[in-house]
């Protein structure tokens, strides 16, 4: 009997080790997906752009203001920063969408399936991804980030952005590099993504031409940013793509939102999907630049409030109930199904304008500026005629100026209002960047501003906590703090210009 | 157990012979605890081998000498009783346990019983009739207060609600605290029937009970309680957390192949325990003024003159006098009903035997309606057969059906409303019970003309939501018992055990659309509606097999085991929701949208196994000292493959003192043991945190409900995990040290047994968090170090053993438990357990597991009050403040039993020491302006005390600002005030009673009933709180039994006093 049992039970464990053999979760993926996360990727990267930056840099570029009946975002229109403001971006950004970066750059470099298209648009997103980083912090890892699994490194050294734009520059034309070895003749076949891989690309479908247009596209950014902290670096960069002049002609843009719970534009699901009333509302600096020059754009921004059509001055959410009752203030028009915009063509129209006006290139500054105009007046469902024919013909309200100084105001102006619901937190750069509009050292509107780009002024929030410096920049993340022994022993000011902000 | 012991006694008894027969004895033996019938029991002529034993139904004959003069009554277990027989030829016995349980047989690991004198760690045993006996719906709950080193929290008062059982303190960091619980050898599940993982989170939780208690509490015999890991080694990983094993009733072979029945009933009353606290001086309003459609009771002083009130509906209004409403609360709480019915049929004989019960249990909670319900169904059939001379079968099976109803609480979600919540924000002038008959659209409680916006008819709340499970369980095991060879007392055992439960469950908040002319529309939020459906299925499947022998060489004895043991365990949870209904009409479904249902959270499937090689060594000398040694391998899983494997040694020494030295043996000392035991256990990971995976993509947005979700426009992705795998896991290694002292003295009068232990457990598992830059946000990984320490004492004491009828037994019990974190990750000084910014619980290197923060008041370094400049309320701290442990300093239990004649008392108080806990209840009083701290100074107009405020210089000025009338909600509202919501724990409880009365013998000899009782039962009676708690029951947890559960609660169910009586019946 005891040797029955004895050996039932040594055969019941001889099959010890596939017994155990279970820690596998059956419902995750073992191997890599490849392609398949390129949706992840492009949709974790819209949703910080589109989601939290857009809501910051909408009230820092002051399109959206705090309501007065809410306190929600009171803190981030007061400039009241706080080390986790920059958190969810930061995550979201690292452990989500650049760690399936590597993911994807791993698989596109495997021998078995090898392919570099993979490689450019995964290194094009991650290159766009890390400028916004240094952008909106300053410093960032970037060559000792995402070694956590390979290499044990839990704790990566920062980068300034200094040191890491060129770096992302390098990394596009290694990108470049090994797409055009992949297809040197220019073989249309290969120069789209395999037909049943090409939905997983909802920003360009799976065309490398277009991927290429935006690899320059990215790098003229990057330079333009450079422009005044290192212009031989610069120059030699914006010399290149414009020796190539393959730009962006389309927007990069991810326009697959739904009016569904958890498929909405992020925005839009921020503000809305909140148990409170209604926060966001119309900034007065922008509705009113906007209305004084009567532009069609304004009504296509802000709508009426079920109990009027007050404007609160910027910041200014301690306004009484007596002054803006509750339901009264103008409101923006948020869409369920509003693309987020990565980047657009009138971006690169202004930036080329910019660089006619500056001498570095030799087209038409003009020509470039009123398409940029006039594409932004599109993009938000106005008709280029309207802005062609009212706003930018001589002696129109955004006529392009004739001295440089005015030309380059025009362009911060224009750029500004272009990027309003459009791309937020790209227009609070530029604003820093360009310094147009201009910041004023007041609170206090202008009750009569001048009509035209020279009006268009930015105010100090009227609970600012920043005297009269105004915000550049988020504190490092207090994510990163909490875990990483590499995190900068000293916290940079949330008024602490970036390095490539000197003028 | 004394009925398990009957195997053995039964062969012994048999020389009864008959010798001269000039006298004849007969009667009855029953048990002086429910006056049923004991079989079994040695009866023997003092200084003679002349007995016999009683027959099943108790009775006994026997012949004896004339000259004999006392009768021996005894049986292990029970109290031996000697008996005059003054010429007396009926003699009726009650026999009362014996406190002391000397030379008592318990059942250890594995369901090896062994006699407790041999054992060198604590092990203390339960009565099946201890755990009935305040007829609670949980059985667990029975055991709160009554062993020591065991902390039973009753969760709510809501019918099936969980328990919360931690065995010496917690073992571990937010890994669950839930020992691990074993039937008849078998282990059984235990986990929430929720749709958590673990318990319950703290946003929205619905308790629907854990699997624990579908046990029907009738058919247990006793329960064992292991603590120390030399006692649970035996179950490894399992046992982690302790182990509470469950002896099931058998058919006893002494009924000789009659059928026995029993029937037992209950009828049970419930009552609100505890209601809130509130000030009575101020009626709705807000800022000091009148309104009557506010929410708040921060309105003018009570005029107790009738107003008008409410909203205008159709020209008309109603009245009220304004004035306080005493029974407001107690009002619109019903009396909630249980009915515990059960009938068992149980038989046997030499050969075998077998045991049927059917148990049916049905609840309604005190909130009207019925959305607070349970129903419980549990058939068990039990048997055992002997095949030849070797072999023996036992066979069992236990079925159960339940379905609950329960309410939520915590946070909203969608814009629906918590109902508790609701009742503690309506001013205290207003009616709750008028509110009901809502429906009509002209009612003044309809919620399109409800007198708040603020606020929805608590009526309606029920009516609109509904949350249920229906659970299907099967529990089968199946034993063979082999008697191999018995020179060497060769036994062979193969035990597999089965434990299946499947439930169904769903959420659903009603969508609710406000008419466009109601007065609320705009205000009060449209209700978008929600319905999340569920399917959870566990399984854990269990092999043991084991073969012992022992021999005897002289004064010597040496038994050894070797045994191996798999166990198979999965869990599959799935969850479908949508967020926005389109019907108004009830319609908890799927299809009631027009969005796509969401595939949400879950884990659809998890699986992990282990297996096990044991031995164990018992060695004897004299009898008197007792070593036994035992090993055991355990292979997991989930641990990296090549390191999967890991050792628990135990080893334990039990010395009888009292045996061993005469000396310290005097006639008043009955026995003292000492004791000593080491052991080390080790906890596994969870299931698949080794390796790195790939997920189906999802972005989490800044703020919550903006996440997105694939697929998306008709494409899906993947993400690479955000949790890196980490290939070097290793266990949690317990090292736990453990000594005590039995001692029974004056005939056994006074009992005493302490223990003393410290447990180090080492390797603590933890999700860390990673610095998001390295790819990842979190890694599983071992960090930390914890230990627990602490003293138990038990103590029985009787002061009046048997004095004309009158017994009385005091038992008391004292546990303290320390807990402290050595240490945590390199560099990180708190791990956040659960809650919200503030409060929140953390786990505080060099301090507790478990520790409230919250906000306070920000100081100068001399101690005064730093208030704002411009408003003069106190300035919140930026961070929490440490306000001490959630766990409790020390816990003490008293019983007392009084047995007089056929009347039996029975009667427990409960009290714990120290602690913390959130009241979210504490904080929606506090803001409504109902609580009585909010009454302060008559709520003039104040400067808060000692306070200075910053000037534009940075320098501190005294304050004059006073808080006015209309700030005093800012005031205690703000952040800086949050400590106000955490209270302590402590409590006095009257936590059961229960009268007895056992039918005579003399009334029931002639009829077929052989025990009747009938009695009166109670428990949570009486509830008392330090003054500081003025809300709520410091029990009631809002996380079930997570490792959360010491948390608070969060508008929680109140907690209810139950009452009524019961009827069993034997024949």
């Amino acid at each position: 009997m005891s040797l029955t049992i004895a050996l039932s039970l040594s055969v019941l464990f001889s099959g010890c080790d596939s017994y155990l053999d279970v820690n596998d979760d059956p419902d995750a993926i073992q191997n890599n997906p490849g392609v398949f996360l390129l949706p992840s990727i492009e949709i974790s990267i819209g949703s910080v752009i589109g989601g939290t930056f857009a809501l910051h840099g909408s009230l820092w570029a002051q399109y959206y203001n705090q309501n007065n009946t809410a306190n929600q975002y009171r803190t981030i229109i007061d400039m009241d920063m706080r080390a986790n403001d920059g958190d969810n971006m930061w995550v979201e950004m690292y452990s989500s969408a650049l760690s399936d970066v590597q993911k994807l750059k791993e698989y596109s470099l495997a021998t078995e399936t090898y392919d570099p298209r993979l490689y450019l648009i995964a290194t094009v997103l991650e290159s766009y991804a890390f400028q916004i980083i240094f952008d909106a912090f300053g410093q960032a890892p970037y060559r000792q980030a995402f070694q956590g699994e390979h290499g044990n490194n839990y704790n990566p050294v920062f980068d300034d952005g200094e040191e890491g734009y060129p770096l992302l520059v390098e990394a596009i034309d290694e990108a470049l590099e090994r797409y055009y070895e992949f297809n040197p003749d220019g073989n249309s076949a290969l120069a789209v993504l395999p037909e049943d891989d090409r939905d997983k690309d909802f920003i360009f479908n799976g065309d490398i031409t277009s991927w290429i247009a935006f690899a320059n596209s990215v790098k003229l950014k990057i330079a333009m940013r450079s422009l005044d902290v290192d212009a031989a670096w610069a120059e030699g960069i914006i010399a290149a793509v414009e020796a190539e002049g393959n730009y962006l002609t389309t927007d990069a843009m991810l326009d697959i939102f739904q009016a569904e719970v958890n498929k909405e534009n992020p925005l839009f699901a921020q503000d809305q999907n909140l148990n409170t009333t209604i926060n966001l509302v119309a900034n007065r600096t922008l509705s009113e630049f906007l209305s004084n020059n009567g532009d069609p754009r304004e009504p296509l921004t802000y709508k009426a409030n079920t109990a009027g059509n007050n404007l609160l001055d910027h910041g200014d959410h301690r306004a009484t109930t007596a002054t803006n009752p509750p339901n009264s203030n103008r409101m923006p028009i948020l869409d369920a199904t509003r693309p987020v915009y990565l980047l657009t063509t009138s971006e690169i129209d202004f930036f080329r304008a910019e660089l006619a006006v500056k001498g570095l290139i030799t087209d038409d500054a003009q020509a470039l500026y009123d398409a940029a105009v006039k594409s932004a007046f599109t993009r938000v469902g106005a008709s280029a005629a309207t802005a062609e024919s009212n706003f930018l013909a001589a002696g129109m309200p955004y006529e392009f100026s004739s001295t440089a100084g005015d030309q380059l105001r025009d362009i911060g102006v224009q750029k500004w209002v272009a990027l309003a619901n459009v791309n937020p937190f790209e227009g609070f750069l530029e604003v820093n960047r360009l310094d147009f509009p201009q910041i004023a050292e007041t609170s206090t509107y202008d009750p009569n501003p001048p009509q035209g780009n020279v009006g268009a002024v930015l105010y100090l929030p009227k609970n600012t906590v920043l005297g009269t410096n105004y915000i550049r920049r988020y504190l490092l993340p207090e994510s990163e703090s909490v875990a990483n022994a590499n995190f900068p022993d000293a916290q940079t000011l949330a008024t602490q210009k970036l390095w490539w902000d000197v003028n | 157990m004394r009925k398990f012991l009957l195997f053995g006694f039964c062969f012994l008894l048999h020389l009864s012979v008959v010798w001269a027969q000039e006298q004849t004895v007969s009667g009855i033996v029953t048990d002086a605890q429910d006056g049923s019938p004991l079989p079994g029991v040695n009866v023997v002529v003092k200084g003679t081998a002349t007995g016999t034993v009683t027959d099943a139904s108790g009775s006994y004959r026997l012949s004896i000498p004339a000259s004999s003069t006392t009768l021996v009554f005894s049986f292990i277990g029970l109290v031996t009783q000697e008996v005059e027989i003054a010429s007396r030829s009926t003699i009726n016995l009650a026999m009362a346990q014996d406190v002391t349980q000397l030379g008592e047989v318990v059942v250890t690991a594995l369901g090896i019983s062994r006699e407790k004198r041999s054992l060198g760690y604590s092990i203390t045993n339960v009565n099946g009739t201890d755990l009935t006996k305040g007829t609670s719906s949980n059985f667990t709950s029975a055991l709160a207060g009554k062993i020591a080193g065991v902390q039973v929290t009753g969760g709510t008062g809501a019918p099936g609600s969980s328990t919360n059982v931690v065995l010496r303190g917690y073992a571990n960091i937010g890994r669950g605290t839930q020992p691990l619980y074993v039937i008849d050898g078998v282990p059984v599940t235990n986990t929430n029937q929720n749709y958590n993982t673990n318990g319950a989170d703290v946003n929205r939780t619905v308790d629907f009970g854990n699997g624990i208690n579908d046990i029907n509490a009738g058919d247990i015999e006793s329960m064992s309680v292991l603590r120390g890991s030399a006692a649970t080694a035996m179950y490894g990983s399992a046992g982690a957390n302790g182990v509470i094993m469950i002896t099931t009733k058998k058919g006893s072979k002494e009924l000789a192949g009659k059928p026995r029945v029993t029937i037992s009933s209950a009828t049970i009353f419930s009552s609100l325990l505890k209601k809130p606290g509130y000030q009575k001086s101020f009626g709705q309003g807000w800022d000091g003024k009148y309104a009557s459609e506010e929410n708040g009771s921060w309105g003018p002083r009570f005029t107790n003159d009738s107003r008008l009130w409410g909203n205008d509906v159709n020209g008309s209004q109603l009245y009220k006098d304004f004035s306080f409403l005493e029974d407001q609360v107690s009002d619109f709480y019903e009396i909630g009903t249980m009915y515990d019915n059960s009938i068992s049929v149980s038989s046997g004989n030499e050969d075998g035997s077998f045991y049927i019960s059917y148990n049916n249990v049905s609840s309604d909670g005190i909130v009207p309606r019925d959305k607070d319900s349970f129903s419980k169904n549990s058939f068990k059939f039990g048997a055992s057969r002997k095949m030849g001379k070797i072999l023996e079968l036992n066979a069992s099976f236990n079925y159960i059906n339940k379905e609950i109803n329960a309410l939520p609480t915590g946070q909203g979600q969608g814009g629906s409303a918590n109902l508790f919540d609701d009742i503690l924000q309506h001013p205290t002038d207003i009616s709750l019970v008028d509110m009901d008959g809502y429906r009509d659209p002209s009612a003044f409680q309809n919620p399109n003309n409800y007198f708040s916006p603020y606020l929805w008819n608590p009526y309606f709340t029920i009516d609109n939501t509904s949350n249920e499970a229906k659970i299907d369980r099967m529990i089968a095991s199946f034993t063979l018992n082999a008697d191999i060879y018995k020179p060497y007392n060769i036994k062979g055992t193969v035990r597999f055990g089965g434990d299946v439960q499947s439930t169904f469950g769903y959420n659903y908040d009603g969508k609710y659309t406000l008419d466009d002319n109601s007065v609320n529309k705009g205000t009060q939020d449209d209700i978008d509606g929600y319905y999340r459906e569920f399917q959870r299925v566990n399984r854990l499947y269990n092999l043991d097999g084991f073969i012992s022998g022992g021999h005897k060489f002289g004064n010597i004895s040496a038994n050894l085991m070797v045994g191996a043991n798999m166990e198979h365990n999965n869990q599959s949870l799935s969850m479908d929701e949508v967020k926005s209904l389109v019907l108004e009409q009830s319609f908890p479904n799927l299809a009631n949208t027009s969005a796509t249902p969401i595939v949400s959270g879950g884990f659809p499937y998890r699986m992990f196994r282990r297996q096990s090689l044991y031995s164990v060594l018992e060695l004897s000398f004299h009898d008197m000292l007792y070593v036994t040694g035992s090993l055991r391998k355990t292979w997991s899983s989930t641990l990296p493959k090549e390191n999967n494997s890991y050792f628990y040694p135990s080893v334990n020494a039990s010395f009888v003192l009292s045996d061993a030295i005469e000396a310290i043996n005097p006639s008043w000392v009955d026995f003292i043991k000492v004791r000593v035991g080491y052991g080390q256990s080790g906890n596994d990971a969870d299931p698949y945190v080794v390796n790195p995976v790939y997920v189906q993509g999802q972005v989490t947005g800044g703020i919550p409900f903006s996440d997105l979700t694939f697929p998306l426009g008709g494409v899906t992705g993947y993400e690479y995990a955000n949790v890196l795998g980490n290939p070097n896991l290793k266990p949690e290694i317990s090292s736990d040290f453990e000594t005590g002292l039995d001692v029974n003295l004056f005939q056994n009068r006074v009992g005493l047994d302490i223990t003393y232990y410290n447990k180090t457990t080492e390797g603590l598992l933890l999700q860390r968090t990673l610095a998001s830059s390295s790819g990842f946000d979190f890694i599983w990984d071992n960090v930390g170090k914890m230990t627990n320490n602490g003293i138990e004492i038990t103590a029985n004491f009787t002061p009046i053993r048997d004095l004309g009828g009158l017994t009385w037994q005091l038992g008391y019990k004292f546990d303290k438990n320390v807990n402290k974190v050595i240490n945590l990750t390199e560099g990180l000084d708190e791990v956040t357990i659960t809650g919200f910014v503030s409060p929140s619980v953390v786990a505080i290197k060099g301090k507790t597991v478990s520790h409230v923060k919250a906000f306070g008041t920000q100081k100068t370094p001399d101690g005064r009050v730093i208030v704002d400049s411009q408003t003069g309320r106190p300035l919140a701290t930026p961070e929490g403040v440490d306000l001490g442990s959630t766990l409790y300093d020390y816990t003490m239990g008293l019983t007392n039993t009084i047995t007089y004649k056929n009347f039996s008392l029975f009667f427990q108080f409960d009290y714990r020491h120290g602690g913390k806990f959130i009241s979210y209840s504490k904080q929606s009083t506090m803001w409504t302006g109902k609580d009585p701290l909010t009454a302060y100074n008559d709520r003039k107009p104040f400067v808060v005390p000692n306070s200075v405020y910053q000037d534009d210089e940075g320098n501190y000025v005294e304050n004059t600002i006073p808080i006015t009338t209309t700030d005093l909600n800012n005031y205690y509202t703000g952040e800086w005030n949050d400590q106000a919501y955490v209270l302590p724990k402590t409590f006095c409880k009257l936590r059961e009673v229960n009268l007895t009365y056992n039918l005579p013998q003399s009334l029931l000899s002639k009829s077929f009933i052989s025990s009747a009782s009938v009695s009166l039962v109670g428990n949570n009676l009486w509830l008392w709180t330090p003054p500081e708690n003025n809300v709520i029951d410091p029990e009631i947890t809002t996380a079930a039994n997570g490792s959360s559960a010491e948390f608070g609660e969060i508008r929680g169910y109140p907690s209810v006093r139950n009452y009524g009586f019961r009827v069993n019946l034997s024949f």
